[in-house]
């Protein structure tokens, strides 16, 4: 009797801290009243502010460019905000998001967050980050990318603010297409569509004994990559306006003839089922090309020598020469941990590490492209010709700018991108996929899954 | 009062005793947690916003119309049903090889054990150099046999038998320790005797090494099963997301896909709680059968006088 | 089957000729086991070798398509790849706090419980066989079923972030209760009652005359909890967030995930963290010779 009694008290305690902690307000569809700083504002307080920050572990470029800028900002406002950080083991690329929803579920998540953009649906919805925008003064988003401002806009709130952006290239082997007596697109207008990609990987396939270069790699992490790089093949879309279906659109007829295109860019042999993502950096490589994303830059420019010269040019074309370049990256939101008092002092983080000196010190230390217009036409890299790097910024810049495509907004962000991976995967690598019947069914079946997901988040 | 029941109580009290510190571990890191995860069965907990939480018995039903969680059953079972006779023979052999106590038989009880103690990074990585399909060592062994390549993990129809070889590789030293120590237990003087009885290694094997590790035996095999049942890690590492065509998505991977990566915690944990009943039933039956044989052995043996 | 070369010698009134027979049988069958072990050996030591090789393997990649078991091996050796793993993060500080992760947990382990499983195998107290079972059922509840709620019981004790989250959690394990109560059964109940008649107390007869006759079941679950400890990734990543805390496995994470990517250097960090573990194997595994207990185990 009193083991049970026990029991039921520890199961009451355990309980109540659920319920306990994890109360904080969810934003409405009202923005409110303005409680930020206006522009040029002094930030007083009577009594110092001290934040938490969350982000994942980066490599050591990014993590000196975070250690610097927290440094600098504690210092600027010593005395008033002192921000604190934790870096959460990215591993695989799930690991970060389990962690920081454990943390969500439990209401120890840290003040302000760092989030990769396409969770931000997810996240805002269910009210894990608060809306910025009354903290954030008018006309402080007008410098940035457009598409980067609708990503962290969620039901016409704003959620977020990014530093960087990235989005998906072709890199090529400069000495294998020389060697072969291809010249890449350096214009936009003249961008290879996905049929040509096929046709020159193809070509570009060549065996030596017992070991192929293959002409293209598409490989890349486990989990979401596949999904983002090939959500443009789609070209009717994979998900409602709602974002909560994805029946008629994943397997619809442009679905299925994309997941045709993909199998037969393993069957024609322009990819290896299974190439590692490493095929096109490796010290003998084995891809000629790899559509991969501009994350990549910084590991390519740090192997250096070991690496053979590469280029870089836009992303495919659909038929009609068309290019929907994915994008999107990683944005500083504040959560609803952190209290009403402590907000406006998060908005001034978020702010400080947004600002165009901040963008465009991180953009050039982490090799990403930035996330503010204006750097696009003051960053040497980007717009002068004789900097070094300029030959393949210059690329990135004209297809973000004319051509970025966002991930779909959806709830279940993280159950369509794995499932959508993993049918492209298994379409990629199954020993039986020869037939559109097959492709139709799988594509199906994924779609089913991704529902079925979606409609058992019941908390709209 | 009597005196038995004194002495019983004083029993009692010393049980429990000597269980005290079990149970309060036992009940704040285990039968908590199980109480709120069955709670949370009963509730639509959708783990980024707790406080939406909503009683239902919806998750229940959701369960019999949920084709990928029929799949992941099948592949459990099929798992289990090979894994746990292969590995245990696998184990009992390995013990038998390595227990000698000449010289250098310290390094075989290592390499039997070598893959227990290896990362599964480290075994991982290794194994998708050997599966892999396309420039994989399998595949090249194969091939200069004049095989034709196989397609091993991306097979639907091998890619499970793949996950038992690996499975049985890597977890058979662990099992072969436990049988290791259990054969310290076999008196040596039994097998002194029975040497000088001029019985064959066989015999020896079936009437005093089989008898005398008999309780460590069923006890290796409860574990080989109840870890068949919950493997998880070997196909997180090599088959991530279930695999082609879900063939190796078991249930407890598919518990923790719908738990940590949709954070649909009530219909995860509603799949555990029904994971566990069915275990508990099947415990329960297994004991009532037990109880039937022992009752006709009793009878049996009290028919032919016990003799033996 | 454990025979051994002693027992002729212990009967010398067998005739000479059965003898020398007996002897070369004896020799050939241990000739025979030998190469047996060291073939089956060579297949399971093969992810060892290849770590340790791989260790030291300047290469900063493994070609994705292997054409020869020589694209496996170094082209020379390099002890570079360790200096890495040394200097990129401070490794010594993950192996202490390893260590004291590993150690405090298996102390708990051994003492909750051997205890228990003494008490469910020899202690004939009410409510005995319905715990028996209930540590039965409990095998099978999956870690990753209950993880949720087990980090809101640790969040809900303060234990996030602290040492404790990752230790007290694994005290209790229906496994290795059931081991110990599976091991203890085999203990003859005389021993225990010449104990009591002696007048010793429980206690005294549990610490002094049963602990010291179960050392092989003592030392099995020492090794599996201490590897299990070592190699533990998922629970510290969740509950362990402040660097100060990490173990091993989550510090080496690093040298995959962050690049430039160096195949050599990441085995060589995995080959550090296998050391630990190796030399407590190689100090314990002496505990399985034959003959430390005698005694015939007794039935299920």
């Amino acid at each position: 009797m009193k083991k049970f009694l026990t029991v039921g008290c520890c199961a009451v305690l355990a309980f109540s801290c659920v319920w306990g902690t994890s109360c904080g307000e969810t934003g409405g569809a009202d923005k409110g009243e303005f409680l930020g700083l206006k522009e040029g504002e002094e930030f007083t307080t009577d009594s110092k502010v001290s934040l938490t920050l969350t982000r994942p572990t980066g490599n050591d470029a990014q993590e000196k460019w975070w250690t610097d800028m927290i440094a600098a900002f504690n210092q600027e406002f010593s005395g008033r905000i002192e921000v604190s950080c934790t870096t959460l083991t990215r591993g695989n690329g799930r690991e970060y998001e389990q962690n920081v929803s454990l943390q969500a579920s439990s209401g120890t998540i840290s003040d302000v967050l760092y989030l990769d953009g396409p969770f931000i649906a997810t996240y805002a919805n269910a009210g894990v980050i608060i809306p910025i925008d009354n903290y954030i003064y008018e006309g402080y988003t007008d410098d940035f990318l457009p598409y980067v401002n609708e990503q962290n806009t969620y039901n016409d709130r704003l959620y977020a603010l990014s530093i960087v952006d990235s989005t998906v290239c072709l890199f090529y082997n400069k000495q294998i297409l020389k060697q072969k007596n291809i010249t890449v697109p350096t214009s936009i207008g003249n961008a290879w569509t996905f049929d040509d990609l096929k046709e020159i990987a193809t070509s570009l396939t060549s065996t030596s004994g017992r070991t192929t270069c293959y002409g293209l790699q598409i490989a890349g992490d486990a989990g979401e990559w596949l999904s983002y790089a090939f959500t443009p093949l789609w070209t009717d879309g994979v998900i409602d306006s709602e974002g909560k279906l994805t029946t008629g659109y994943l397997d619809g007829a442009a679905g299925v003839e994309a997941g045709m295109y993909l199998r037969s860019l393993v069957k024609d042999k322009a990819v290896s089922a299974s190439a590692s993502g490493k095929d096109f950096s490796a010290t003998t490589p084995l891809a000629a090309m790899a559509l991969t994303g501009t994350q990549n830059i910084s590991e390519y420019l740090a192997l250096g020598d070991s690496m053979q010269d590469w280029g870089v040019t836009f992303y495919p074309a659909d038929e009609d020469g068309k290019i929907a370049a994915p994008c999107g990256g990683w944005t500083l939101g504040i959560t609803k941990n952190c209290s009403t008092a402590k907000r406006v002092a998060a908005a001034e983080f978020i702010k400080y590490c947004t600002s165009k000196e901040a963008c465009e010190s991180c953009a050039r230390d982490t090799a990403s492209p930035p996330s503010r217009l204006s750097l696009y036409n003051s960053m040497p890299e980007y717009s002068d010709g004789t900097n070094a790097m300029n030959p393949v910024y210059s690329i990135i810049k004209e297809q973000l700018l004319t051509s970025a495509q966002l991930r779909p907004q959806t709830v279940g962000y993280e159950v369509f991108s794995t499932q959508m991976s993993n049918a492209i995967s298994n379409i990629l690598k199954g020993t039986d996929y020869d037939s559109q019947t097959k492709i139709k069914d799988r594509l199906t079946t994924a779609a089913q899954l991704i529902d079925k997901s979606i409609a058992q988040i019941t908390i709209y | 009062m009597s005196k038995t029941s004194l002495r019983q109580k004083r029993i009692d009290r010393t049980g429990w005793l000597f269980m005290l510190p079990a149970l309060v571990f036992g009940t704040v890191f285990l039968v908590v947690p199980i109480i709120m995860c069955f709670g949370f069965s009963f509730t639509d907990f959708y783990m980024l916003r707790p406080e939406a939480m909503k009683f239902t018995f919806e998750n229940y039903a959701n369960i019999f119309h949920d084709e990928l969680f029929g799949k992941a059953i099948t592949n459990t079972l099929l798992f289990v049903v090979i894994t746990v006779p292969v590995q245990c023979a696998v184990a009992l052999g390995l013990a038998l090889l390595a227990n000698k106590t000449f010289k250098g038989y310290g390094v075989f009880k290592l390499a039997y054990f070598a893959p227990v103690i290896t990362s599964m990074t480290v075994v991982s990585l290794l194994f998708e150099i050997l599966y892999k399909e396309d420039g994989g060592v399998f595949n090249l062994i194969l091939n200069s046999l004049g095989i034709a390549s196989q397609g091993f993990l991306n097979d639907p129809s091998q890619a499970m038998l793949c996950i038992v070889f690996m499975s049985v590789w890597q977890g058979a030293g662990y099992q072969m320790i436990i049988i290791l120590a259990g054969l310290q237990g076999v008196s040596k003087e039994l097998y002194e005797a029975a040497e000088l009885d001029g019985a064959s290694a066989w015999n020896k094997f079936v009437h005093i090494t089989l008898p005398g590790i008999a309780p460590i035996s069923s006890f290796v095999l409860i574990i080989t099963l109840v870890g068949a049942f919950k493997m998880f890690t070997q196909v997180q590492i090599l088959t991530p997301d279930g695999g082609v065509d879900y063939s190796t998505i078991t249930i407890v991977y598919y518990i923790f896909q719908k738990d940590m990566s949709e954070k649909l915690v009530g219909y995860g944990s509603a799949i555990s709680m029904l994971f566990t009943i069915v275990f508990v039933l099947a415990t329960v039956g297994k004991n009532f059968a037990m109880k039937g044989v022992g009752k006709y052995k009793e009878y049996r043996e009290h028919m032919i006088g016990g003799a033996y | 089957m454990t025979e051994t070369v002693m027992t002729d010698s212990k009967h010398p009134e067998k005739n000479r000729k059965t003898k020398t027979n007996g002897k070369t049988k004896r020799t050939v069958h241990k000739v025979i086991m030998y190469i047996v072990n060291t073939l089956l050996g060579l297949m399971f030591l093969f992810p060892l070798i290849f770590l340790f090789v791989s260790a030291f393997n300047p290469a900063r990649d493994l070609p994705s398509q292997i054409t020869s078991f020589a694209d496996l091996l170094p082209e020379y050796f390099t002890f570079s790849n360790f200096a890495s793993v040394f200097t990129r993060i401070p490794m010594l500080q993950y192996f202490g706090n390893t260590l004291l992760y590993a150690l405090g947990t298996v102390i708990g382990v051994l003492i909750v419980n051997s205890m228990a499983g003494y008490a469910l195998a020899k202690i004939n107290f009410k409510g005995n066989k319905l715990i028996s079972t209930f540590i039965v059922i409990m095998l099978i509840i999956p870690f990753e079923g209950i993880t949720l709620s087990l980090y809101l019981v640790v969040r809900g004790l303060g234990m996030l972030n602290t040492p404790f989250a990752v230790i007290l959690p694994s005290f209790f394990s229906c496994f290795y209760i059931f081991m110990f109560r599976q091991f203890f059964l085999g203990i003859p109940t005389a021993l225990i009652e010449a104990a009591e008649i002696d007048g010793a107390g429980p206690f005294k007869t549990y610490f002094k005359i049963i602990v010291p006759t179960a050392v092989p079941v003592f030392v099995t679950v020492l090794i599996l909890e201490f590897i299990g400890k070592w190699g533990d990734y998922y629970w510290p990543l969740l509950t362990l967030t402040s660097s100060q805390w990490f173990n091993v496995q989550l510090a080496i994470k690093s040298f995959s995930t962050a690049s430039p990517y160096h195949w050599g250097t990441v085995m060589a960090s995995l080959a550090v963290v296998t050391v630990p573990v190796l030399i407590v194997f190689m100090c314990l595994q002496k505990y399985y010779i034959e003959g430390i207990a005698t005694q015939g185990i007794k039935d299920m």
